[in-house]
């Protein structure tokens, strides 16, 4: 994933950008079928169905909380009450159940294997841009995954308000990213990745509110960095934590996990959450004007 | 006007998101959908459509519009409403040379216009062959009017009418009572019709078009009758500074469309990349997602293997630009070509 680049260039065809064509205009009839739009508090933004039950993936910042009353306007017009349930603070991903349907409301599949997902991978967006408009219809959307990160996708398919909580697929028609926010460039759109909704899936589908440090799968250690010259610095460490059981302490500089160096907190983030609980590592430490080397035992995120 | 959840708050957060992101995690920006690699695919069609690309406006550091060389012997297809206030529009070709233009005729309801250059030997664009089995997302690519290379994308939404939502001045007025002499200007869009004009807020507006107003009624009468792109005359009355005396004078405005003005209200233009004067009152349009601007519109819209297959016409909003598919004016700029030429033969 980080190797892409130049690295994995290769010379682009008519033909594949036909292919991309066809897969595009395939997936994109059953997909926009699960798309909604999403009336709340005022604004408008949009949802994807995940579940034949009803299960719709949005933003957090879209429901602003659980079991918030929703208007959710179906791909054909058709309107019906809905509650939002869980979210997860730290990463804009949030779930509203629809109520229980007479057959089965139209879905999509999560594609579940976020790792799967590469640099310039192409990909399209559906979502309804400044609210729904029943003449129009949603709106797509094709380009290319341009960043990864832990929990996030940035592309360049363009977004703009209305669009959060949208859908971004593969070209298999498969779930990858949810609609998040957006910066000036054209080419400055991000998604929430799957990575989020399927740590904390059943949680968010209860109605809980994740927060930081909260349950998930993976490795953890419990303490929150920020870049600064020649490390990342430690922010806060959590109570009970590995970190802290290993004598770290707000204040400390991190210059590099088993001798690798880290060069953003997500970087080090990911290295962290790839790793199992149990695991042992090795941080080179900086205090003041002492270097050391602390072994951590990774644990399991706490459930509260 | 309701407003979308994604915004400018929203936005503010992603920054510092994206701030943490080191190079190696990013694609490229050459590998990027509108990237010189992926460009390369469709190589003959980027020098194709160059060839038939001009670029208008008065001053060279300063393009207005696109437009589409349609004829070798110097007819180009443009957006009207953009073009209507350039007081000497000058066209930019493909060589780099540049020539005065003539403005041959318009049509209002289409918003497009012929112009003609006294040049010869220009390479014309190729139509597609009618009609177009116009489909959601088929790749589209089109001019832009400051780099050689196309924006690539795709056809985004259902081809449909866009409505007309009015001309309007860009003001809100204090309510009107019986027997008031003018109308009040309470605000004044930011960057709109009657700000670009001068008026401010506080402003009495006296006459509209020619027309005496006394009600907000009535300047929403004269209104209703004038199309966005109109310049009109309106006369008002400005109190001085520390007296009592008011002055009277008149400034031209140039109406604009009730939905862009409505949806710029406050102004700060954040990530549309500006957007077009008239938006709306299309009788059919092609909805894209390209990367274009407001200066792109009047350029045509091909397929990947460089056909024309319409003319873009608004850049509505980030997301959104309209383009008028080929069947709906190439009768009427056929008829038109053949008029001028007839009037030049005598």
């Amino acid at each position: 994933m980080l190797a892409g680049g130049l690295l994995s260039a290769k010379d682009v065809t008519l033909d594949e950008l036909m292919n991309v064509q066809r897969r595009v205009q395939a997936a994109y009839e059953p997909a926009r079928k699960a798309v909604v739009a999403i009336e709340c508090g005022g604004g408008t933004a949009s949802g994807v169905i995940v579940s034949p039950a009803g299960l719709v993936l949005t933003a957090a910042h879209v429901t602003n909380g659980p079991g918030k009353r929703v208007k959710v306007v179906l791909w054909d017009g058709r309107t019906v009450e809905a509650k939002s349930v869980g979210l997860d603070e730290t990463t804009d991903a949030a779930m509203v159940q629809l109520p229980a349907p007479s057959r089965a409301w139209p879905y999509v599949t999560v594609n579940r294997e976020v790792r799967s997902i590469n640099l310039g991978d192409w990909c399209f967006a559906v979502g309804n841009p400044g609210g729904w408009d029943a003449a129009r219809g949603s709106v797509l959307r094709v380009g290319k995954v341009v960043k990864i990160t832990s929990n996030m996708l940035q592309s360049d398919c363009t977004l703009m308000g209305g669009d959060s909580g949208g859908a971004l697929f593969d070209l298999s028609g498969q779930l990858i990213g949810i609609h998040s926010r957006i910066w000036r460039g054209l080419d400055q759109n991000l998604h929430v990745s799957m990575a989020p909704y399927l740590r904390s899936w059943d949680a968010m589908k209860r109605g809980d509110v994740v927060k930081v440090w909260a349950r998930g799968s993976g490795g953890w250690m419990g303490l929150s960095t920020e870049v600064v010259d020649g490390g990342l610095h430690v922010q806060a460490v959590a109570p009970e934590s590995p970190a802290l059981k290993a004598g770290l302490k707000a204040g400390d500089l991190i210059l590099s996990l088993n001798n690798k160096v880290f060069a953003a907190p997500v970087e080090f983030a990911e290295a962290i959450r790839n790793r199992m609980s149990g695991e042992i590592v090795t941080l080179k430490i900086r205090t003041g004007p002492q270097e050391r080397t602390v072994e951590v035992k990774l644990g399991k995120r706490p459930e509260e | 006007m309701r407003h979308g959840v994604l915004g400018i708050l929203a936005t503010v957060i992603a920054l510092t998101g994206v701030a943490h992101l080191s190079a190696q995690d990013a694609l490229d920006e050459n590998l990027r959908t509108n990237g010189v690699e992926v460009l390369k695919a469709i190589a003959p069609t980027v020098a194709k459509i160059k060839a038939c690309r001009a670029v208008l406006g008065e001053t060279k550091d300063k393009p207005v519009l696109t437009g589409l060389i349609v004829s070798a012997d110097g007819y180009i297809l443009t957006k009207w409403s953009e073009l209507a206030p350039l007081k000497k529009p000058r066209v930019w070709l493909p060589d780099g040379t540049d020539v005065e233009a003539k403005v041959v005729t318009h049509d209002d309801k289409l918003d497009l216009a012929l112009v003609k250059i006294a040049r010869s030997g220009l390479t014309p664009v190729e139509w597609a062959g009618q009609p177009v089995a116009w489909r959601m997302g088929q790749w589209l690519c089109a001019p832009v009017h400051d780099s050689d290379e196309p924006r690539l994308g795709v056809m985004s939404a259902r081809r449909r009418p866009i409505p007309n939502s009015g001309a309007v001045l860009g003001v809100r007025f204090e309510p009107s009572e019986k027997g008031d002499r003018g109308v009040t200007i309470e605000e004044v869009a930011h960057n709109g019709p009657a700000d670009q004009a001068g008026l401010k807020s506080g402003d009495v507006i006296l006459q509209v078009d020619g027309q005496t107003v006394n009600q907000t009624s009535a300047v929403r009468r004269v209104l209703s009758k004038l199309h966005p792109g109109d310049v009109i005359k309106v006369q008002y009355a400005r109190k001085e500074k520390d007296k009592d005396k008011e002055k009277e004078a008149e400034c031209e405005v140039k109406l604009g469309s009730a939905n862009h003005v409505f949806m710029n209200w406050t102004g700060g233009d954040f990530a549309n990349h500006g957007t077009s004067l008239r938006t709306d009152n299309f009788p059919d349009v092609i909805q894209h997602a390209l990367p274009v601007t407001p200066q792109d519109m009047g350029g045509g819209l091909f397929d990947l293997e460089g056909r024309a297959l319409g003319i873009n016409i608004a850049r509505v909003d980030r997301v959104t630009n309209y383009a008028l598919p080929a069947e709906s004016f190439l009768p009427m700029m056929q008829q038109w070509l053949q008029e001028d030429r007839g009037r030049q033969g005598k």
